[in-house]
């Protein structure tokens, strides 16, 4: 059925390239709420699509479809409709981009045991044409890597497949909470070929955008999390800038977006170091494989915003700094957090 | 007295009434003014009741609405934790594939330079092939390598933004429980003292020429300025209402909040002496634990461990790519270099059948059997340096998940729990009670035969805010914290 839909879908996305010339104008507030992630993924999908063209008539027939969940999987480019096993929900869902590759993780709960799910989908992902294959295996006996045989064997649950350059891997969570295993698909195809790894930013970059445009976007940054409900938004945001540069962006850009400037706290140390005794004591492995602590450090800085409803908006930014070490070139980004909070 | 009027007045006839008279009128006097305070101190009672009934039910409900509240961020926390975790993990995933995809290159390239050296002293032309075959998976392996060491580096990002985002998330968290608290016990305060009677002993509006300086007006803006947006985490240290009534006396409402938790205390007292120089006050407790106590569900191994592993990962990710590409000493300008050799070798085989030649060829041949050796040795220790960088990843993944049922406990934003990725919280150590208590105290009248008292009016009101609430709820939003009166001076304990 979803198939048809599929192929329906594709030829109402013909007409309504055809219609480019005009303005189409979809209210996505209109899709009913428990369209939910539907909703999302179809905004993020498609809404640079529809950017610049009139089509209410192709608008509404696809968020009338969209508002029967019917369409998700068939608008999603690139990501495989994987079956889901019985007594299994979708719980979370999100793309995100790594070099430029598109990455989709669905994450789900289930009443059923690991080894069930495990026989679940080496079946039916062995039936749609996907390979198992045994990367962990290869590098404990092929490769040479030596671990302590519970810490393999936890990994060791987890399934990767491949099908034409496309990986697909099936992660559980180390324990059943609440009497259900948690899971989570990640499929993709990481195309780098023909580009050297330099010249492609790797940041996890989150496709979402988000519903609340209350604060301005540093520019490059890219969307690392995103939280929002009716009346909030946390959102965390990565950039390569230094922290001063960042924090005078918020200060001339946020009064444009009717926010005024409150607090302005000074920057401060986060002490995140853990003592080469706590490597020994958490982690007798670590200490064991020589893994020294970094030479790291990071920074706080906050900026507050109230308006004149007295919302209140707080822009938390943390600077991390690694120093270069040997031949490992230094890193040097900015965590930005933004907390919006509606009164 | 009686036995003089057994004696001599109950039988004498005229005016006997009067003496009794006289003493039925004091009793009734003495009554009446009995009644009258008694009527006074039932008034009270109800006034003092009803406010700490209404003090308590609004610092609960407030309480109920912070608990509501962290609960409800609690699960975002937690949601933001779980999805940045499997996202990091499939990061982990894909360089681990690239890292195993990279290792079988590099040992396909081993077993190729193994081969080109086997059959060189022989087949010097084949020995090429295999050489530049080497060379080439050494580069596919450095391919492979790098998209792994570029994915690391994306790990490194996303681990130090789950970081931050939960911590700083959490301190706001903790601010916000913090003020709610503080509010809790402003709403109290205020809603006790609104219902108190307070503001009813002041006149609707000033009379023209009266002595009063104060309104009900002045009053209620007064309590108005007890607003979060003023002072020390939106409390003043001090509030003060001085007023004087229509006979001139004097009156002042004034608390100190100077030395309390988040600017606020937990008692205050309103004194004020009347006209006829009687002390009287009314005073207002409202308790309730701090919120400052947060039992944190945290990774296993802390965040610099963490994002120590993913360095030794990607420093060992780049040594391997060193290794097989390095310009001028990498296994793939090595086994460039044998395939080269061989390459000579092979032609001089080819063009010259002198025995002599014979000799220089496999000369040259040797020659590229030792270069490409070199090539085999660096590729080994890249594939030594994939498996450091499959350790630490191996043993980051194991650290990086929540170490469920042993709680970090938190009571100031300090280590050890903040050098953990926070991934939720499992609880706040809370009675979830509230209680509100109410005294006043009326100074009586010295009325020259008689001197009225008055008992000190208590009144007290437990509230329970648990409900059915939990900190870390099923489903968001879950606002299951209610607040309900579960005991009273009056009605005991229910």
């Amino acid at each position: 059925m979803r198939y048809v839909l599929a192929v329906l879908v594709s030829s109402l996305d013909g007409i309504i390239r055809r219609l480019k010339d005009f303005e189409i104008r979809i209210c996505i507030d209109v899709i009913p709420a428990k369209a939910g992630i539907q909703a999302r993924r179809f905004k993020d999908s498609w809404m640079p699509v529809f950017t610049g063209m009139t089509a209410n008539l192709g608008s509404s027939i696809l968020a009338l479809l969209f508002s029967f969940g019917i369409l998700s999987t068939a608008f999603a480019a690139d990501k495989e409709v994987i079956p889901v096993p019985a007594n299994t929900q979708e719980v979370a869902e999100e793309t995100r981009s790594i070099a430029g590759s598109q990455l989709y993780f669905s994450q789900y709960e289930s009443s059923l045991r690991i080894d069930q799910i495990r026989n679940f989908y080496r079946k039916v992902l062995a039936d749609a044409g996907w390979t198992e294959k045994d990367y962990l295996g290869a590098l404990t006996q092929g490769g040479g890597l030596k671990m302590d045989s519970a810490a393999v064997n936890s990994m060791k649950e987890n399934l990767n497949f491949e099908k034409d350059g496309a990986l697909l891997t099936l992660d559980f969570a180390a324990e059943r909470t609440g009497g259900k295993t948690a899971y989570t698909i990640m499929q993709g195809k990481l195309e780098v070929s023909g580009k050297s790894a330099e010249e492609l930013d790797f940041t996890p970059r989150l496709l979402a955008t988000p519903r609340h445009d209350v604060a301005p976007v540093y520019p490059e940054a890219a969307l690392i999390s995103l939280s929002e409900g009716g009346n909030f938004m946390q959102a965390a945001y990565s950039s390569k800038a230094d922290m001063d540069a960042v924090a005078e962006f918020y200060r001339r850009k946020m009064p444009s977006y009717g926010w005024d400037l409150v607090e302005d706290r000074p920057v401060k140390d986060v002490q995140t170091a853990a003592s080469q005794a706590d490597i020994e004591k958490y982690c007798p492995e670590c200490a064991e494989q020589g893994i020294a602590l970094p030479s790291m450090d990071m920074f706080m800085k906050e900026l507050i915003f109230t308006n004149t409803r007295k919302d209140r908006c707080r822009i938390g930014l943390f600077q991390v700094d690694v120093p270069k070490q040997d031949q490992v070139p230094a890193m040097n980004f900015t965590n930005i957090m933004v907390d919006y909070e509606k009164k | 007295m009686f036995i003089y009027f057994h004696q001599y007045k109950f039988r004498y006839d005229k005016g006997q009434i009067a003496p009794l008279m006289i003493l039925v009128l004091v009793i009734l006097i003495i009554m009446a003014m009995v009644t009258v305070n008694i009527y006074k101190v039932a008034m009270d009672k109800t006034y003092s009741a009803n406010a700490v009934d209404a003090g308590a039910l609004a610092a609960g409900s407030v309480m109920a609405n912070v608990f509501n509240a962290i609960a409800s961020s609690n699960a975002e926390m937690k949601k933001g934790y779980e999805l940045a975790f499997y996202s990091i993990q499939a990061s982990i995933s894909i360089a681990l594939v690239y890292i195993s995809l990279a290792s079988a290159a590099a040992g396909r390239s081993i077993g190729l330079a193994l081969s080109a050296s086997r059959v060189s002293s022989r087949e010097p032309c084949l020995a090429e092939d295999l050489a530049a075959d080497a060379a080439v998976e050494a580069g596919v392996a450095a391919g492979k390598m790098k998209v792994a060491a570029s994915t690391i580096t994306s790990a490194i990002i996303a681990t130090s933004a789950l970081y931050t985002a939960q911590l700083y998330f959490y301190g706001k968290l903790r601010e916000t429980a913090a003020e709610g608290r503080a509010s809790a016990i402003e709403q109290g305060h205020k809603f006790l003292f609104y219902n108190g009677g307070v503001g009813s002993r002041l006149p609707e509006v000033i009379p023209e020429g009266s002595l009063w300086n104060k309104s009900r007006k002045d009053f209620s803006r007064f309590l108005d300025t007890i607003d979060s947006g003023n002072g020390e985490n939106g409390i003043l240290d001090t509030y003060s209402f001085d007023w004087a009534d229509s006979q001139g006396r004097r009156h002042a409402f004034t608390f100190d909040s100077g030395n309390g938790e988040n600017g606020i205390l937990d008692t205050y007292r309103f004194d004020w002496q009347d006209g006829q120089g009687r002390q009287h006050f009314a005073e207002s407790v409202v308790r309730t634990g701090q919120l400052d106590a947060f039992d944190l569900i945290v990774t296993v191994l802390p965040f610099s461990v963490l994002l120590g592993l993913l360095l030794t990962a990607r420093g060992a990710a780049l040594a391997s790519i060193a290794f097989l590409t390095l310009p001028g000493s990498g296994a793939v300008t090595y086994y460039a270099g044998g395939a080269k050799l061989f390459k000579t070798a092979c032609a001089i085989k080819n063009r010259c059948h002198h025995p002599a030649c014979k000799a220089i060829w496999r000369a040259v041949a040797l020659a590229g059997k030792v270069v490409t050796s070199a090539g085999k040795w660096l590729a080994g220790s890249a594939i030594t340096s994939m498996v450091s960088a499959s350790i630490a990843l191996v043993l980051f993944r194991l650290g990086i998940i929540p170490l469920r049922g042993v709680p970090v406990r938190d009571s100031s934003m300090s280590a050890p729990a903040v050098l953990f990725i926070l991934c939720w919280i499992d609880d706040i150590i809370h009675d979830r009670r509230l209680r509100v208590e109410s005294t006043l105290s009326q100074e009586g009248a010295d009325l020259g035969l008689i001197k009225t008292e008055y008992p000190l009016v208590k009144s007290y009101s437990v509230v329970d805010f648990q409900g059915s609430g939990k900190i870390l709820p099923k489903s968001s939003p879950d606002l299951s914290f209610d607040a309900s009166i579960i005991e009273t001076d009056v009605i005991g304990n229910r």
